[in-house]
């Protein structure tokens, strides 16, 4: 697969046919896989992500006590009435804090595209899926075009974190999750395009500086964050809101910035939150304990 | 270039948190020295250097390589229960940290021992994205990815044995795809690393290890990738190791 996304995109309208069925159709061509046990395989990553989800909803700790608990938290929030941005916003936040809360604490994830990422795409997919009762088939096209538009992020620019920063991976996340929203809810592959590129710019630059290097602070609500910039530029496509800076030139940017930010923000904890005077302490207890003491470190500072 | 070409390359793989580098690769580093070994040993020094030293805890990097020593695949819920594993399996384990730089961050040295005088050492490092390389065997300078399978021949050095070997895998029609060299002295003990495109038949096997002045074969399948399916501890033998056959002369 070496097409840019508008290429692909072009294809798929002169053929009248979806994103989903484009990237299954190539995966089947080029890797000579059967078009069975691709959706049986797709199907088995989506019952981890389910699994995960539930996991973390009924709540878990992270090894070394930095994270953990937040998922229940929204979810009795969520549940209480009172959320301001609505079910599905919310919802989404819930299962994408919960995954990722899982991955922190050593349970079965999927990586999507990465295991430092894998929280917002299914926290997108299972806030929409009900809204929309989408079929379980439905949902593993979904997780097709969301690949398939990660294989070209991934190729064109990247989606590691300490290649690209966390652009590269809640970015890309958040970018294909947009995308595969668009079609679920009947978009063109024009506007999956259009969602993706919007959800991209707007987390263009975002580094990786996770505290101690542990993949905990802040990677656990970025995801959370980085499904409402999923959904929200999904919306805005859906609405017709284009993006004035055509998708290919959006992720040729983010590997640029990429390659542009300095090592300290890429992943290597020398720089940003990492290097914060509490970000500092946690790093120092961990490394001294073994553990880190949240309350005694104070996390009001967060 | 195009480095990603399935969609399992975005949308996968399926793995035990928190990261890809420090715990899932760590428990290929793991399985491969299993392999090596034969058996599950009955004490393991671990020496982490580089990055996963200083964060081996968080990580659970400790953890993971416990588990790939025990036979777990990088998808099993178990990691997290790794030390009572060790004890239930006899396996003494040891934890150091070395300040001693080395070549890459994510470095780590086993050192295995079982009863009858048999043990292996072995360093390995994680690449990224699970991806690993075994870059020294017993003192022996190697490259082991595990992603094929191969076959490790540890005999004299001298003329002729190479030869000999690929001449057994040649009739056996088995397509040799990297191969590499390594000895100690000069007519001194030496090690022969064969990555191959198919398994290694037993025949061949057991021609190889008839060869004189080789001391021991060992075959190595591939590591999956990726489990096929969702992990279940009654069914972890499936995910690890391929088929493996151990010859000692």
């Amino acid at each position: 697969m070496v097409h840019r996304l508008q290429e692909i995109i072009n294809l798929c309208e002169q053929e009248g046919i979806a994103l989903h069925e484009y990237f299954l159709r190539t995966e089947v061509e080029e890797l000579g896989q059967s078009e069975e046990d691709v959706l049986l395989h797709m199907e088995q990553n989506l019952s981890v992500m389910e699994r995960a989800a539930i996991q973390g909803i009924e709540g878990v700790k992270s090894r070394s006590g930095m994270t953990g608990g937040d998922a229940k938290l929204l979810a009795d929030y969520l549940h209480s009435g009172n959320a301001l941005s609505g079910s599905i916003y919310t919802r989404a936040m819930v299962y994408a804090t919960a995954v990722n809360e899982v991955n922190a604490a050593m349970g079965v994830i999927c990586a999507t595209p990465t295991a430092g990422s894998s929280g917002t795409l299914p926290g997108v997919l299972f806030a929409i899926r009900n809204h929309h009762k989408m079929t379980r088939r439905e949902q593993i096209n979904f997780l097709i075009t969301a690949a398939g538009c990660g294989i070209v992020i991934g190729n064109q620019a990247s989606i590691s974190g300490a290649e690209g920063g966390c652009q590269a991976e809640v970015g890309s996340a958040a970018a294909i999750s947009a995308a595969a929203t668009v079609e679920a809810c009947g978009g063109t592959p024009s506007q999956s395009g259009h969602a993706l590129a919007i959800a991209l710019k707007n987390l263009l630059g975002l580094s990786c500086d996770p505290v101690a290097g542990l993949v905990e602070v802040p990677c656990i609500k970025r995801n959370t964050a980085g499904v409402v910039i999923a959904i929200s530029s999904a919306e805005m496509s859906l609405a017709g809101v284009k993006s004035r800076i055509p998708v290919d030139e959006v992720i040729d940017a983010m590997g640029k910035i990429g390659r542009m930010m300095p090592v300290a923000l890429k992943e290597t904890a020398l720089g940003g939150l990492a290097q914060t005077e509490t970000g500092l302490k946690m790093a120092k207890q961990l490394e001294e304990s073994g553990y880190i003491d949240v309350e005694s470190i104070s996390v009001q500072k967060e | 270039m195009s480095v990603y070409k399935s969609l399992f390359d975005i949308i996968g793989p399926v793995m035990v948190g928190p990261s890809s580098s420090h715990t899932a690769g760590a428990v290929r580093i793991g399985l491969v020295a299993r392999s090596i070994f034969g058996m599950t040993p009955e004490e393991v020094r671990i020496v982490l250097f580089g990055s996963f030293a200083h964060t081996y805890q968080g990580h659970g990097t400790d953890l993971a390589l416990i588990s790939g020593l025990l036979g777990l695949p990088t998808s099993s819920e178990k990691i997290r229960q790794a030390y009572d594993m060790a004890e239930e399996a006899n396996m003494k384990v040891t934890i150091e940290t070395s300040d001693e730089p080395t070549e890459h961050a994510n470095t780590v040295d086993l050192y295995l021992k079982s009863s009858g005088g048999h043990s292996l050492s072995l360093r390995g490092v994680s690449l990224g994205g699970g991806t690993i390389d075994i870059t020294r065997i017993d003192g022996f300078d190697i490259h082991l990815s595990g992603e094929n399978p191969a076959i490790l021949v540890f005999y004299k050095d001298q003329p002729g044995i190479i030869t000999q070997v690929t001449g057994v895998l040649s009739k056996a029609d088995i397509n040799i795809s990297n191969m590499e060299v390594s000895r100690t002295a000069k007519g001194e003990r030496a090690l022969m690393l064969l990555a191959t495109d198919g398994e290694i038949p037993p025949q061949a096997m057991e021609d190889i290890g008839r060869i004189s002045q080789i001391y021991q074969v060992i075959a190595l399948g591939a590591l999956n990738v990726e489990p096929d399916l969702i992990v279940d501890s009654e069914t972890k033998e499936e995910y690890s190791y391929g088929p493996q056959i151990t010859r000692d002369n």
